[in-house]
C-alpha cells in the first residue's frame, strides 16, 4: 500500500520530471521537491498558522501566571494549562498534525529518489517493477550525473592542488539545516527547554550532515532544496529570527 | 521538515527531556531503517567447479560442499561493511578463485582453503560484472569508472585500463581468442581486442543490457530491458536477427543444442531458433522471471521472482514439475554434478540444490552473515 500510493506514484512523477527536463535527475529533484513544497504548502500554513496560535496563547500573561501559581504541582499546572487551551480554541496538535501528515511525504520522496537511482541489480530489479507503462523504457538507465556528482554516490570535489576532496554538498547541507532550523522563531519560556531545542538542532545537523557524507548525493540534492525552501519560507512570512543563526546559545525568550 | 523538531513551543506543556528523546529514538530508528533501504543487497554470485560450489554475497565469498550443502570455509573472517561481493567469483585457467567487490576491489584467493593470495584495492569504483580470464592470464573487470581495468593474474596489479566511456557491464562478458565482448547498461556492446586493446566494434542495440552476453557458435546473444532478443555476429557486430519479447529481457539468452532459450520480465520463457530467431515454443510463468535458464538432460529449469521453479522440456516446453522455493530465483540457474543450483533472494536461504529429474530440494545454504 505504501509502495502503491506514496512511493511508486512518486518515481514516476520524477521519472516524469527527469524526460520533460531533458534528462536532468539534479534538476527533476530540485523541482520535484518544489512541487512537493507546493502541494503540501496548505499544511504548512495552517501549521504555521497553529504554531502562532499557541506561541500567542503561551507567550500570554494568563499563561504565565499559571505556571507561577502551580509551580510546585506539575499536574495541576498541566490540567489548568489544557483548560485554557480548550477555552481559547488553541488545538495543542494543530500545529503538530500536518506536519506529521507531511512526514510520509518526505520519507517518501527519499526512499524515490534511492530507487530511481539504482546501484545494484536488485535495487534495478526493484525499480523495474515500479515504473508505469508510458516511461519509455530506453530512457534506462538515467544520467546520474548533475553538475561536477554523480548522484547515485557520495559527493567529494577534487580540486586541483588540494591533497584531499571536499564534501561540497554535505558542507551545504550542513549549513542550510543549521540555517533552516535556527531561523525559526522559538519563544521558550524555561532554559531547560531552551538548551534541549538547542541538542536537537546540533544532532539534526550532524545527522543529516552524516547522513550526506555516506550516501547518494541524489538525497543531499533535496536535503539542501528542502532546507532552502524552509529558510525562504519563513522569510517570506517575515518571521525569521537571524540572530539564533550566527548563536550557540539556546534561544531567547523572543516574546519578552 | 525540521521544523516540526524544532518549534518547542508547539509541544503539549509536559516535561520537555521525554519528548526529545522520544524525538529522537523516532529519528534514529528512521535513519536505520532509510540507512537499510538504501544499502547494497543483491543475489548470490555463484560458481561451481569440481566438488565446490563458490558463493559471493555480502561481506563473504564462501566455498559450499556440492555434495552436503555444508559451508567449507569464508573469507574473509570478519566481513569489512565497505565489501560487498555479489559477482560470480572466477575460477581461472590455473584453478584459482577470484572475486570482485562493488567497492572495486578484487581478490585472489586460494580455492582449498580461502586463503588470500593477493588483493588490488582499486579505486573506488563500483565492479558488477563477474571477471574473465583472457587467453594470456590477465583478468578484465569492467569498473563503473567506465573502464576495462585488465589487471595481472601473477600479482593483482593493474597492468593497463580501456576507457569506454561511461558504459558499464552489469553482467557477465564474454571472451574468445580474439576478443573481450562486454554488453552494457548503458546500451552499447562492445568488441574488445586483446592485441590492440581498441573495439573492433561497438553497436548501440537501443536498450540497457543487465545480464550479460553470451557467446556460443560464433553468435553472441543478448537481451534488453526494451524487451528485445538479438543475435550478433561476433566477428563483424552486425545484427542477425532481433525478436520482440513481452517484457524487459534481463538475463543473456542461454544457448543449448538447437534452441536458444531467453525469459523476461513479464513472465515470459520462449524457445528459439538459433538460426533466425523463430519462435519453437512459448510458456507463461505467471510471475517475473530475472533469472538465465539452465538446460540439460533435455530439460530447461527456469524460476521466477516469486520463487516458483519449473522444469520443461527442451524440446517442446511440456512442463515436467514445478517447485516453490522460499524466496524469489535470481540470477543464473546451473545444472552441476547431478544437481540444479539455484540462487535465492530471501532470509531462509540464498543457495538451494534441487534433484533435475523431480525438483525436490537436496539441500539449501544459509550464506555467512
Amino acid at each position: 500500500m505504501w509502495d502503491t500510493f506514496i512511493i511508486n506514484p512518486m518515481i514516476n512523477a520524477l521519472l516524469f520530471l527527469y524526460r520533460l527536463l531533458g534528462g536532468n535527475f539534479g534538476l527533476a529533484i530540485i523541482v520535484f521537491t518544489i512541487l512537493i513544497r507546493l502541494i503540501t504548502y496548505p499544511l504548512t500554513a495552517s501549521s504555521t498558522s497553529s504554531m502562532k496560535k499557541m506561541q500567542e496563547l503561551q507567550g500570554s500573561k494568563e499563561w504565565k501566571d499559571l505556571g507561577k501559581k502551580y509551580a510546585k504541582d506539575k499536574e495541576k499546572m498541566q490540567a489548568e494549562q489544557m483548560k485554557l487551551l480548550q477555552s481559547s480554541g488553541a488545538n495543542p496538535l494543530g500545529g503538530c498534525l500536518p506536519m506529521l501528515i507531511q512526514l510520509p511525504i518526505m520519507i517518501g520522496l527519499y526512499q524515490s529518489i534511492l530507487n530511481v537511482i539504482p546501484s545494484t541489480p536488485l535495487q534495478l530489479f526493484s525499480f523495474s517493477q515500479r515504473i508505469y507503462a508510458f516511461f519509455p523504457v530506453s530512457l534506462i538507465p538515467l544520467s546520474k550525473t548533475f553538475l561536477w556528482m554523480n548522484l547515485a554516490q557520495p559527493e567529494h570535489l577534487t580540486i586541483p592542488g588540494l591533497p584531499f576532496p571536499i564534501p561540497v554538498l554535505t558542507i551545504l547541507v550542513l549549513i542550510t539545516s543549521w540555517v533552516s532550523q535556527r531561523v525559526i522563531p522559538i519563544m521558550t519560556t524555561d532554559a531547560q527547554s531552551a538548551q534541549t531545542n538547542l541538542i536537537m538542532n546540533v544532532f539534526m545537523v550532524l545527522l543529516f550532515a552524516n547522513i550526506s557524507l555516506s550516501l547518494a548525493s541524489g538525497l543531499s540534492i533535496y536535503f539542501v532544496t528542502t532546507n532552502l525552501l524552509t529558510i525562504v519560507q519563513y522569510m517570506m512570512m517575515g518571521r525569521v529570527n537571524w540572530r539564533q543563526v550566527y548563536s550557540l546559545r539556546p534561544a531567547p525568550d523572543s516574546s519578552k | 521538515m525540521l521544523e516540526l523538531f524544532s518549534n518547542k513551543k508547539n509541544r503539549l506543556p509536559m516535561n520537555s527531556r521525554p519528548a526529545a528523546i522520544a524525538v529522537l529514538g523516532f529519528l534514529s530508528v528512521m535513519l536505520a531503517a532509510c540507512s537499510a533501504s538504501a544499502s547494497n543487497q543483491s543475489w548470490s554470485g555463484l560458481t561451481l567447479k569440481g566438488d565446490m560450489g563458490y558463493t559471493a554475497h555480502n561481506g563473504f565469498v564462501s566455498a559450499v560442499n556440492l555434495a552436503t550443502g555444508q559451508k567449507a570455509w569464508q573469507y574473509p573472517d570478519k566481513a569489512d561493511t565497505k565489501v560487498l561481493f555479489y559477482a560470480d567469483p572466477l575460477v581461472d585457467s590455473k584453478g584459482d578463485l577470484v572475486a570482485a567487490a562493488y567497492n572495486g576491489s578484487v581478490v585472489k584467493l586460494d580455492p582449498a582453503s580461502g586463503a588470500l593470495k593477493w588483493k588490488h584495492d582499486g579505486d573506488g569504483a563500483k565492479i558488477i560484472a563477474p571477471l574473465v580470464e583472457a587467453p594470456n592470464g590477465d583478468y578484465y573487470a569492467s569498473s563503473d569508472s567506465g573502464d576495462l581495468l585488465i589487471i595481472d593474474s601473477g600479482t593483482g596489479a593493474l597492468k593497463t585500463k580501456i576507457h569506454l566511456g561511461k558504459a558499464i557491464a552489469w553482467g557477465a562478458m564474454a571472451v574468445d581468442a580474439q576478443r573481450v565482448y562486454v554488453a552494457t547498461i548503458e546500451h552499447k556492446v562492445y568488441a574488445i581486442n586483446f592485441q590492440s586493446g581498441k573495439a573492433d566494434w561497438s553497436l548501440d542495440v537501443g536498450g540497457s543490457i543487465a545480464g550479460g552476453i553470451t557467446l556460443a557458435d560464433g553468435k553472441l546473444y543478448l537481451g534488453t530491458f526494451t524487451g528485445k532478443v538479438i543475435a550478433l555476429d561476433a566477428q563483424s557486430g552486425q545484427t542477425l536477427w532481433d525478436v520482440k519479447a513481452d517484457g524487459w529481457v534481463w538475463q543473456a539468452p542461454v544457448a543449448a543444442g538447437d534452441s536458444i532459450f531467453a525469459a523476461d520480465l513479464s513472465g515470459a520463457l520462449r524457445a528459439l531458433s538459433p538460426a533466425d530467431g523463430a519462435p519453437q515454443w512459448n510458456q507463461k510463468l505467471g510471475a517475473p522471471v530475472q533469472a538465465a535458464p539452465a538446460v540439460d538432460g533435455g530439460l530447461v529449469f527456469i524460476g521466477t521472482t516469486s520463487g516458483i521453479v519449473r522444469a520443461y522440456s527442451a524440446a517442446d516446453g511440456t512442463q515436467k514439475w514445478e517447485q516453490t522455493l522460499a524466496g524469489g530465483v535470481f540470477g543464473t540457474l546451473r545444472v552441476f554434478g547431478g544437481k540444479l543450483f539455484i540462487t535465492v533472494n530471501g532470509s531462509k536461504y540464498q543457495l538451494a540444490a534441487l534433484a533435475p529429474d523431480t525438483g525436490s530440494i537436496t539441500w539449501t545454504y544459509v550464506e555467512p552473515a
